[in-house]
């Protein structure tokens, strides 16, 4: 203990201590152009780069996007690759953002300035997309994203979204609240951050419209201990039916609760935790009937099918939304690379505004057609609604692309 | 309305019972050895993974897991004690509670490498019946929890009171120095603390496993509040902690119940500040009771 | 008798420094850089921290509180008023500052682990604050900073280089500060507050006015990172701007580095920041925990083999060096 005590009065030498500064420094700088310098890219294939969080809050979700990433760059190689570069290979860059904003800040950064990206996709999280699509922007590179924040559609010409938009979850919920009952009473119960909070304004704005009346209307922080208290207000708000915004881990909590009170309530759980199977590996039977609206769904269309049976071969679960969304993301980015015939981020962020597909894997999404306008929006974007039917999703809404009949509980 | 008043306060009781076997350990470590455990929720997180293999390899129910549960910890604690604080006792808060948060963070992260981020749950026949009285509905699983939560929590008083370990540990935790004149080994004393705080912590995952999922995590969850009760309740005040950590999740359930379903931790937080800002040293001022 | 450096002494102040102003030019990527903005922003925010932390022994690990303050402050002077993060950032400053007041107010009756825990409690009060707050400061979803391409004036570069030699500037402010305040008066009563409050009261220090004092200085500088970091990162949000990682990082730096030293936050943080990016381009492909538990077996070996940081390591081994040349230092020791 003496002897940095003593450190705090005596004055410094101030030279010695540049020499330590600067051997940090230098050693920094050893270490980062090291790192870097072991990564070799080649010339020939093409690299894309693929951004996820497989570590931290969001990891559950991040490992299974890197899993059907891999798997769709798989295909597209196995298909003969780009045929217009002479059959160029993707060469798919995964790095983990570590569910954290300053890590997708550097890692868009690195990825794209150390691999010559032609273009990217990810993040999954509303936050770490926003941040992400704020980086390729200003570097010029592409973004592909199945992730629903409006704001992500806002003064931007390079992030690209093909699939449904936040306040188009909240319409369908809101439309298949009236499959279930004439005369629907809803509480909305959301997780207080990006995800929640959008979804659930698109639900208190729309339901006027949609003739769906909101008795309860409540954020709840993230990371409950205990749903009870919060499904006792649900309870008393005499709503017949619920939507909670949630990610997984709440979500378990509160289907729980619910059937621990007995409380006899539709449940609508949105998209997110509530779509992928280890919902249903941790309720069980809790899962059976209730409904779900997702942007991508592994029954859509035979090829998603094929993508599903094949990624269930290798993963031993389904496909779930946001992994099989972005197989299709990774295909589109296939076609604009085969249309532009470059690897050069822009000819392949020109290619991607001109995309207009209605067959192949680029096109597997509810409504099957792809084309996007000047705002990044897939003009044809709309989600479908789901069920869990026996340990699996089923497409149940709209009427024309329902792919199983509606489970009555 | 007043239905849904007892609920909330049943609700909250509940909850309360976990967050008490949780805080219990933090203020039984902080009151003995002086050190805040930072990392006392990953060792709740550790018993809930012990019961769900226990559970999931052995088909054994996790109440009964606290049999295995225990004693493990209670030896990991012991390990703890000997092996790593005992090297940093002298050298001063901040390292003290930087080597907690370094545990916290390494037993995270080891937890993320070997189990993944995968929630596991487990059900069991009771985990979602829940008994009527009137109409207020009390999960089993819960009930049984708190239960076991209180049973512990009065062994654990009437060991601090009636033995002499515990009177022992007592002694070391008001003056260390006295306390060691009198002839009490004060590393045996401190090795007994920690075990019995990890004990309780892994008795706190066992019981939490049949209506809780378990993922590398979960401890962070539970560690705020039952620091907050340990501030409440007085640092060191074993009794305290019992009584706060029931408060809390009262006015927690409260909160959410009637100002808002995110307001749980606001309030929570407000009645810490409070606390701080008109009896600093917690409700129950002085030393260990 | 204390070693000198050799002559001539001009290169060793001359070339560390000359190494440091150009590197972002020398620099082989912009991932380089960016590890470098960085490895300045957080030992700035270190230094920041040491004040209070290191030298007053106060161990806050509520810092993020005016991380965010400043954070949003120049957020929402940018966005609703137009006024450019430059005066954003002062401004944010000060509002730390005057936030500090309360803050300390509360918080400096209490002492050791019960100061660290009602720190932690502002911060999370503050996010849950920020996370209601819809209708001026975007509440949960947070908001991204307006693209305006290159506008030095508003504190937005296309040259990653800029955002380097403004955390740089930031930490040579710092570091001037603590060494200003080290050699004066008020560095003195703040390290004696630090051993023992309680003597120093009782000598006659007003210890309550120097932590208050110390608070508000290490709130400013807290607050000025804020700003920066959000105009990096090109977005806010609560979770973010009052995150307990920050309030962790600015304690875990300077303790692996040195507490109450000078340089110690910044050798913390090239060592934490040096490891991890390493690890992330090595593992790129997300081995989930493998970083974290790294970080913290590093932390766990800095406090049972070092707790007085590394920056005593490093004066020690450079002791060895030097003295290892009797015969040459008598020649030179010339005064």
């Amino acid at each position: 203990m003496a002897k940095f005590q003593g450190k705090a009065s005596i004055g410094r030498q101030g030279r010695r201590d540049f020499l330590k500064k600067s051997a940090g420094a230098a050693l920094t700088g050893a270490f980062a152009t090291f790192g870097i310098l072991r990564k070799s890219s080649a010339a020939e294939p093409v690299n894309i780069g693929g951004l996820y969080p497989v570590t931290g809050s969001f990891a559950q979700i991040g490992q299974g996007c890197v899993n059907a990433a891999k798997l769709a760059v798989q295909m597209v190689n196995n298909a003969g690759g780009i045929k217009s570069l002479g059959g160029a290979k993707l060469n798919l860059i995964i790095s983990d953002v570590q569910s954290d904003p300053t890590v997708t800040r550097t890692e868009t950064d690195r990825l794209i300035s150390g691999y010559k990206l032609s273009a990217i996709h990810g993040c999954f999280a509303s936050a770490l997309t926003l941040i992400a699509s704020e980086v390729a922007e200003r570097a010029k590179v592409p973004l592909l994203t199945g992730s629903s924040t409006d704001q992500l559609n806002k003064d931007r010409h390079y992030t690209f979204t093909p699939f449904a938009r936040a306040s188009q979850f909240a319409l369908a919920q809101l439309q298949m609240a009236k499959l279930v009952s004439d005369k629907p009473k809803v509480a909305v119960i959301f997780e207080n951050t990006a995800f929640g909070t959008s979804t659930s304004n698109g639900l208190r704005e729309q339901a006027p419209g949609e003739g769906v009346e909101i008795v309860m209307f409540e954020p709840y922080s993230a990371g409950l201990t205990d749903a009870s208290p919060l499904i006792n207000k649900v309870k008393a708000s005499g709503a017949n039916m619920l939507f909670p915004v949630s990610y997984l881990n709440d979500l378990i909590l509160i289907i729980r609760a619910i059937k621990q009170v007995d409380l006899k309530i539709a449940i609508n759980g949105g998209s997110g935790g509530f779509v992928i199977p280890d919902f249903y590996k941790n309720v069980g039977g809790l899962a059976e009937g209730l409904l779900g609206v997702a942007h991508w769904n592994h029954d859509i269309d035979a090829d998603a099918q094929k993508v599903n049976a094949a990624y269930q071969k290798q993963y031993g679960e389904f496909l779930f939304e946001y992994a099989g969304g972005l197989v299709a993301q990774t295909f589109m980015i296939a076609d604009a690379l085969e249309r532009a015939a470059s690897t050069d981020p822009q000819k392949v962020r020109d290619a991607i505004a001109s995309l207009d597909v209605s067959k192949g894997y680029a096109a597997m999404c509810p409504g099957g057609k792809v084309k996007f306008g000047p705002d990044g929006k897939n003009i044809y974007a709309h989600p479908v609604g789901v069920q869990w039917q026996r340990g699996d999703l089923a497409t149940v809404f709209p009427k024309e692309e329902a792919r199983a009949a509606l489970l009555k509980i | 309305m007043l239905e849904t008043l007892a609920q909330a306060v049943v609700n909250g009781l509940l909850i309360g019972g976990i967050y008490a076997l949780v805080s219990i350990g933090v203020t039984l470590i902080f009151g003995v050895v002086k050190i805040v455990n930072f990392a006392q929720g990953e060792f709740v997180m550790i018993g809930m993974y012990i019961s769900f293999f226990l559970a999931t390899r052995f088909g054994i129910d996790p109440l009964l897991s606290l049999f295995i549960s225990m004693p493990v910890l209670f030896v990991v604690g012991v390990l703890l004690q000997h092996f790593l604080i005992r090297r940093v006792l002298a050298l001063g808060d901040m390292p003290q509670i930087f080597l907690t948060f370094a545990l916290s963070l390494l037993l995270v992260n080891v937890a993320l490498l070997l189990f993944t981020a995968d929630y596991r749950t487990v059900e069991t026949s009771y985990s979602e019946t829940a008994i009527h009285l009137g109409g207020i509905y009390v999960p089993v699983a819960k009930l049984i929890a708190f239960v076991v939560a209180m049973a512990l929590s009065g062994t654990l008083w009437v060991f601090l009171h009636s033995t002499d370990l515990g009177k022992a540990m007592r002694a070391a935790a008001q003056n260390r120095d006295v306390a060691m004149l009198m002839g009490i080994n004060p590393d045996r004393v401190f090795c007994v603390a920690v075990g019995v705080a990890l004990a309780l912590a892994g008795a706190a995952g066992s019981l939490l496993m049949p209506f809780y999922p378990a993922y590398p995590m979960v401890g962070q969850v539970f560690v705020l509040m039952a620091f907050v009760a340990v501030v409440l309740g007085t640092l060191g005040n074993v009794t305290g902690a019992l009584i706060a950590s029931l408060m809390m999740g009262v006015a927690e359930s409260l909160g959410i119940q009637f100002v808002g379903a995110d307001s749980g931790l606001i309030v929570v937080f407000l009645m810490l500040l409070l606390t701080l800002a008109l009896r600093p040293s917690g409700l129950f001022g002085g030393w260990t009771r | 008798m204390k070693a000198k450096l050799p002559r001539p002494r001009w290169l060793w102040l001359g070339a560390p420094a000359a190494i440091v102003l150009v590197l972002p030019l020398v620099a082989s990527s912009a991932f380089a850089i960016d590890i470098f903005v960085r490895v300045l922003l957080f030992a700035f925010i270190g230094v920041a921290w040491n004040l209070m932390g290191g030298y007053a022994k106060q161990l806050s690990l509520g810092h993020a509180a005016y991380f965010g303050l400043g954070a949003y402050t120049s957020t929402i002077l940018l966005i609703r008023f137009g006024v450019s993060p430059w005066i954003g950032m002062l401004a944010g400053g000060v509002v730390a500052m005057l936030a500090s007041l309360p803050i300390g107010a509360l918080c400096f009756r209490l002492r050791g682990p019960y100061f660290a825990i009602a720190t932690i409690a502002t911060a999370q009060v503050l996010m849950l604050l920020f996370l209601k707050f819809r209708d001026f400061a975007w509440g949960a979803e947070g908001t991204t900073m307006p693209n305006l391409g290159n506008a030095p004036l508003m504190m937005q570069f296309d040259a990653k280089a800029a955002y380097y030699y403004i955390a740089l500037a930031l930490l040579a402010i710092g570091l001037v500060i603590t060494y200003r305040i080290e050699r004066s008066w008020m560095g003195y009563y703040l390290v004696a507050v630090g051993e023992d409050e309680d003597a120093a009261e009782a000598i006659g220090v007003d210890t309550l006015r120097i932590k208050r004092h110390i608070y508000m200085i290490s709130a400013f500088l807290t607050a000025l990172a804020g700003t920066f970091y959000v105009q990096y990162i090109y977005f806010i949000d609560p979770n973010t701007a009052f995150s307990f990682n920050v309030s962790v990082e600015a304690a875990l730096v300077s303790i692996v580095g040195g507490i109450g030293t000078l340089w110690g936050p910044v050798v913390g943080t090239v060592l934490l920041e040096a490891t991890s990016a390493l690890l992330q381009s090595w593992l790129g492909s997300g081995h989930g925990g493998v970083q974290l538990t790294v970080y913290a077996l590093i932390l766990i070996a800095v406090i049972l083999w070092r707790p007085s940081g590394l920056v005593g390591v490093l004066t020690d081994a450079y002791a060895c060096v030097v003295q290892a040349r009797p015969a040459k230092k008598e020649a030179l020791l010339d005064g």
